[in-house]
């Protein structure tokens, strides 16, 4: 193991050997308290570095077989095409974190996105109309949040019933058509930023993800309500005796996957030009595999932003690459169903290996 | 522990890429190669041999898209808004054999869920990797900005079966309003005419596809002609078989006197005919779209009565041979449309459109099951109508005319 390696190589620097029978007692320490104060910290490899290697993999293997694939526009143009489901699979993070999945940011995003063109068309001034499309699915999502929360049930039952009606009442709002602002709005400040790239060819919408993927990371490891959101996911009840407040945090969670659902719709309707009735329809199972390929647990209590961001560009380089590779769509399917089930596997294998350990340790202590 | 997670992972991803390499390797690819004749002919033509590479033009029929050697390495990128899909796969048959009567290799994609932005992708994928030209149906108007830029980046692209007027370039599929028209009319005859009354329900798979509105708009037109019928939907039938069937089951539960069930997509008819078989109280006119398997077996068995085709051959192949002729011949393509038929099938009779052979409905199954009959059936479009196509061509309004 490499951690073992590492506290090695640590204490062979401190003149201690390799055979110091502490060892593992030291390591159970650094694993239950990396933090204790006057400690020297290990220098610690990124958890993300597996699937960053991974991406590297992948990127290199394609390139190598059709060097057209490593060009830096086809790059930079996976990423925009990526960005609307990626700003979700962020948003994503913080459910699984909280040992929740929301089933209906497809129809948040697309009810948004028609809310924020309709009242483009009906003259408001697009960034206000973006705005507007923001809270609305803040507000989409606060319905979820009030429903879970009032009615005790997990956010996967409520939202099972909120995709429909959200998609049922978008149908109604864009009379099932498709909702494209006016060509003269189409050359607004707003529709302009975000087709234009920046200097390099760099995508204005990759830039917003990117960005966003910092802020979520900052709100998710750096703010009381990112370690609520975990200490949520790692165990309720012990959050719940600690006076972490459930209810309220939850609803919080959700009212912010509901605002960036409304985020990644208005980008979509800036970027796209339009929004056609089924827009984010099939969002959600690509959304949910970058999270878990990132390395957030399904178990809760853990999740990496940065980790998603790598799961979301897998996913669109398995997209991209079996189109360069000339291999059918079926396949392209297949393969990104065959990654979740491995993902999966894997992280049963791990919580499997970790009890194991622990249990092994405990008994030698 | 995590380091142990990293390695899985890591294994897990090199799983992955091993399943796509090894998917590389098998027979699945969807790119399919020019035959090994018309690359001999390109080598030869590029050493100058014209007369190889005359011989080879005159092999293809020596129509427009052929006239020159094809001295070229073309790829066309043909992308659907669905894969998987039996009324989809004989437009993708009919591109694949354009694809090798022209000597161009054709690569074919697209989402197995009917999401536009997806397509989208992949079609912008497909013009990266390398095709010189693009073929896409156009189920969207969020496609349109993205497809735009392809079009203004000099690559040639041309719109089938679904389409979206913003998108310049043109496009190949039916009369959407007219087929309704012509659909509502069969079933109108088949209820009694103006005199007749009753329930008559309308089913749509995807709300909000403008061809499919504007076939819905054209079955109640012809509907309309009989005031004593009482119309009701649109409704939302959904595409997938299972439930496309379960929502008629329900509308037919909800509405047990309706005279006639009227869909407008591929798995309409697949679904009402068990459902008819299912109950033989009820007694209702069932019309609906698309020539598949599963459709017209419905019909020989008597429980469904009229589908309309829309010609799949021409949506496939003349797609692949106007891009083929635009980059070989430089022939301009704009915003227009290019009728692809209509064809009308019962139980007793099959109207195939451009003056086809009659055929019975026994051969029409033929058709549906094999490709290689299609294709043989249909060589007089490939030696007519396709290679006269710049003659057919209409403003894009004709369409929803």
């Amino acid at each position: 193991m490499v951690g073992r390696d590492q506290w090695t190589v640590d204490e062979a620097a401190d003149g201690t050997g390799p055979a110091d029978r502490l060892a593992p007692l030291r390591d159970v320490n650094d694993r239950l308290l990396p933090q204790v104060p006057g400690r020297r910290r290990r220098r610690r490899l990124p958890e993300e570095l597996g699937v960053i290697v991974a991406l590297g993999l992948l990127v290199g293997l394609i390139g190598a077989i059709k060097p057209a694939f490593v060009d830096p526009d086809t790059l930079l143009n996976l990423t925009a095409s990526n960005a609307f489901v990626g700003i979700l699979s962020l948003g994503m993070v913080f459910l699984l974190a909280m040992r929740e999945i929301d089933l209906s940011i497809g129809w948040m995003f697309n009810f948004s996105a028609v809310i924020a063109a309709l009242a483009i068309r009906n003259g408001l001034d697009p960034f206000l109309a973006a705005g507007l499309g923001v809270a609305f699915g803040a507000l989409l999502g606060l319905v979820n949040g009030l429903l879970a929360v009032g009615l005790r049930l997990p956010v996967l039952i409520i939202t099972l019933g909120t995709l429909s009606m959200y998609r049922g009442l978008s149908l109604v709002v864009n009379d099932s058509r498709a909702v494209v602002p006016p060509r003269e709005v189409r050359d607004d400040a707003f529709f302009e930023l975000l087709t234009t790239d920046l200097p390099g060819g760099i995508p204005i919408i990759s830039v917003v993800f990117v960005a966003l993927a910092v802020v979520l990371h900052v709100v998710l490891h750096k703010t009381r309500f990112g370690y609520r959101t975990l200490a949520i996911g790692s165990n309720p009840e012990a959050a719940r005796l600690a006076g972490v407040p459930i209810g309220r945090t939850k609803i919080q969670v959700l009212v912010l996957m509901g605002a960036v659902s409304g985020l990644s719709g208005v980008l979509f309707v800036g970027f796209r030009g339009a929004v056609d009735p089924n827009s984010g329809a099939d969002f959600l199972l690509p959304v949910i595999a970058a999270v878990i390929i990132g390395g957030t647990p399904l178990a809760g209590g853990a999740g990496t932003i940065l980790g998603t961001l790598i799961g979301v560009l897998i996913i669109g380089v398995i997209g991209s690459g079996v189109v360069f590779l000339g291999i059918d769509a079926v396949w392209s399917t297949f393969v990104t169903g065959l990654v979740i089930v491995v993902a999966v596997g894997v992280d049963q294998l791990v919580r499997q290996r970790r009890k194991q350990t622990a249990a092994r340790l405990q008994d030698s202590i | 522990m995590t380091t142990t997670r990293r390695h899985l992972i890591l294994l897990a991803s090199l799983a992955m890429g091993a399943s796509a390499w090894a998917t590389v390797g098998g027979a699945a690819g969807a790119t399919t190669e020019p035959p090994d004749d018309t690359a001999a002919t390109a080598d030869t033509a590029a050493t100058a041999d014209t007369a190889a590479a005359a011989d080879t033009a005159a092999a293809t029929d020596g129509s427009a898209a052929t006239d020159a050697a094809p001295a070229d390495d073309l790829t066309i990128g043909f992308v659907t808004h669905v894969v998987g899909n039996p009324f989809i796969q004989q437009i993708i048959d009919a591109a694949e054999f354009a694809a090798e009567d022209l000597g161009v290799a054709i690569e074919v994609t697209g989402p197995a869920g009917g999401d536009a932005d997806a397509q989208l992708t992949a079609a912008q994928n497909v013009v990266s990797a390398g095709a010189d030209g693009l073929a896409v149906s156009v189920p969207g108007e969020s496609m349109a900005n993205g497809l735009n830029d392809i079009v203004e980046s000099g690559v040639p692209v041309v719109q089938f079966n679904l389409l979206s007027t913003s998108v310049d370039a043109p496009y190949v599929g039916e009369r959407s309003v007219e087929s309704g028209r012509i659909l509502g009319t069969q079933v109108l005859e088949l209820l009694g005419g103006e005199e007749s009354t009753g329930q008559v329900i309308i089913g749509n798979c995807f709300p909000g596809f403008p061809v499919l509105e504007n076939r819905a708009t054209g079955v109640q037109e012809a509907l309309a002609a009989a005031p004593g019928l009482e119309i009701l939907g649109p409704f939302d039938v959904t595409v997938d078989p299972a439930s496309n069937y379960a929502a008629w089951e329900a509308l037919l539960a909800a509405n047990p006197d309706a005279v006639a069930l009227i869909g407008l997509c591929a798995p309409d008819l697949a679904s009402l005919g068990p459902l008819q078989e299912a109950n033989p109280d009820a007694d209702f006119v069932a019309g609906g779209y698309d020539l598949t398997e599963d459709n017209l077996a419905a019909i020989q068995d008597g429980f469904a009565d009229v589908a309309i085709g829309q010609t799949p051959f021409m949506q496939g192949y003349l797609p692949v041979y106007m891009l083929v002729d635009a980059l070989r011949n430089g022939v301009a393509l704009e915003l227009s449309f290019v009728d692809a038929g209509t064809e009308v099938v019962t139980a007793d009779r099959v109207i195939e459109p451009f003056g086809l052979p009659e055929i019975t409905f026994d051969e029409l199954l033929e058709l549906a099951a094999s490709p290689e009959a299609a294709r043989e059936y249909y060589q007089p479009l490939v030696d007519g109508v396709i290679a006269e196509w710049q003659d057919s061509v209409e403003p894009i309004e004709s369409e929803s005319e």
